[in-house]
């Protein structure tokens, strides 16, 4: 009996060890994904300049919201030296994302509230004109 | 507008300038030199945050724009640079990449910091930098650089030094004074009337912190015939090279 438990354990064992042997280069890929993504955008923020693009947005309107979705900054090329293939694939495809949106938001938001300001100076101007205006509106 | 910030800060951070003004003010310096090819050993150890990489290999230079990092530690890799592109090639796991630049041409800054003294401008004033003054302590040329007008509201003063004609400091500050980035360059070697520093380190104050980053030089050959494979690099017919547009 106890050569049986000494058995099974033995094989439990060893199935272990196989299952890490085969999990460690898996989980070492998957650090290398999960730290280009990190890096990635965290580079993508520090070269981004958020006021900057809200003021595109803000005077440019719909051209400098377009801008902000379709333009990207370079990468720096120090990011992917001495780097793997796989972290160079996820790093500039995250870049990318991660630099348009913050881009493209900042645009939005910068065009988003332009169009309100106008829209609350015309309201004010209509206002103002009807409230001096003879005649009377139905 | 981002983009031609982008252009001046890279340049300036990691532009080493020696000026006319040394001329100015009388020192004779003689900086007709031209380089074609150059060929160091490099290694790069760069921390941020926690971690800290260690990469070695060599560079190859052919002017006017051509730049060849050949990585042999940690990892097996091939980065070419040249104008608005970086190619990426990874023999061992038979993939390349291709990454084209809409605005502005790719360079690699830390080497940028080594060859950038053959400049005959010194970097400076192309890039729209005014002489604000200078100072002489003992041996050693302090001289102050007021940024372009259009820029001066993101960029502060550009600060060299200078000891024996060779570049010992530089430092970058914002708008407001604070300091954005310091480089030590240390361990010259004379190759005609230029200096080149073989030891450079360099920290950059960031938002969240910090970074530094040391590299060291070795066996720098100036003008010399470069290896026939950095002359003709070309990524394999059978390797599929995948692009990737900015």
């Amino acid at each position: 009996m106890i050569k049986g438990s000494f058995g099974n354990l033995g094989k439990a064992l060893s199935l272990f060890l196989a299952l890490l042997i085969l999990a460690v280069p898996i989980l070492a890929q998957q650090t290398s994904q999960q730290q280009a993504i990190i890096e990635a955008e965290k580079q993508a923020k520090q070269d981004t300049n958020k006021t900057l693009w809200f003021i595109i947005g803000f005077f440019g309107n719909v051209l400098g919201l377009a801008a902000g979705f379709l333009l990207t900054p370079n990468p720096p090329a120090t990011a992917l030296l001495g780097k793997s293939s796989e972290y160079a694939a996820f790093y500039t495809e995250t870049y990318q994302k991660k630099a348009k949106s913050i881009r493209g938001n900042n645009a939005l938001y910068g065009c988003g509230t332009s169009t309100a300001l106008w829209i609350i100076l015309y309201v004010a101007v209509f206002a103002a004109a009807a409230s001096t205006s003879p005649y009377y509106w139905y | 507008m981002e983009a031609k910030i982008q252009k001046y800060l890279l340049k300036i951070i990691l532009s080493i300038s020696v000026w006319g003004l040394i001329n100015t003010i009388g020192i004779q310096h003689s900086f007709c030199q031209i380089i074609n090819t150059i060929s160091v050993e490099f290694t790069r150890e760069y921390s941020e945050d926690n971690t800290k990489e260690i990469i070695k290999g060599k560079i190859y230079y052919r002017a006017p724009s051509k730049t060849v990092i050949k990585v042999e530690n940690p990892i097996y890799q091939w980065t070419i640079l040249e104008g608005k592109e970086m190619l990426i090639y990874y023999p061992d796991d038979k993939k390349a990449f291709r990454i084209i630049s809409t605005w502005n041409p790719f360079s690699m800054p830390f080497f940028q910091a080594f060859v950038g003294v053959v400049k005959e401008d010194y970097g400076l004033t192309e890039l729209g930098y005014t002489l604000a003054n200078y100072e002489i302590k003992e041996d050693t040329l302090i001289s102050h650089w007021n940024p372009p007008k259009n820029l001066s509201k993101f960029l502060g003063e550009f600060i060299l030094e200078f000891k024996d004609n060779k570049i010992i400091r530089v430092e970058l500050r914002n708008a407001k004074g604070k300091t954005l980035s310091k480089s030590l360059y240390k361990n010259h070697i004379l190759y005609g009337a230029t200096y080149f520093p073989l030891e450079v380190s360099t920290i950059k104050y960031l938002k969240s912190g910090s970074t530094f980053e040391r590299i060291v030089y070795r066996n720098p050959q100036f003008n010399s015939s470069l290896p026939l494979e950095v002359l003709d690099f070309k990524i394999p017919a059978d390797i599929k090279v995948k692009e990737v547009k900015w």
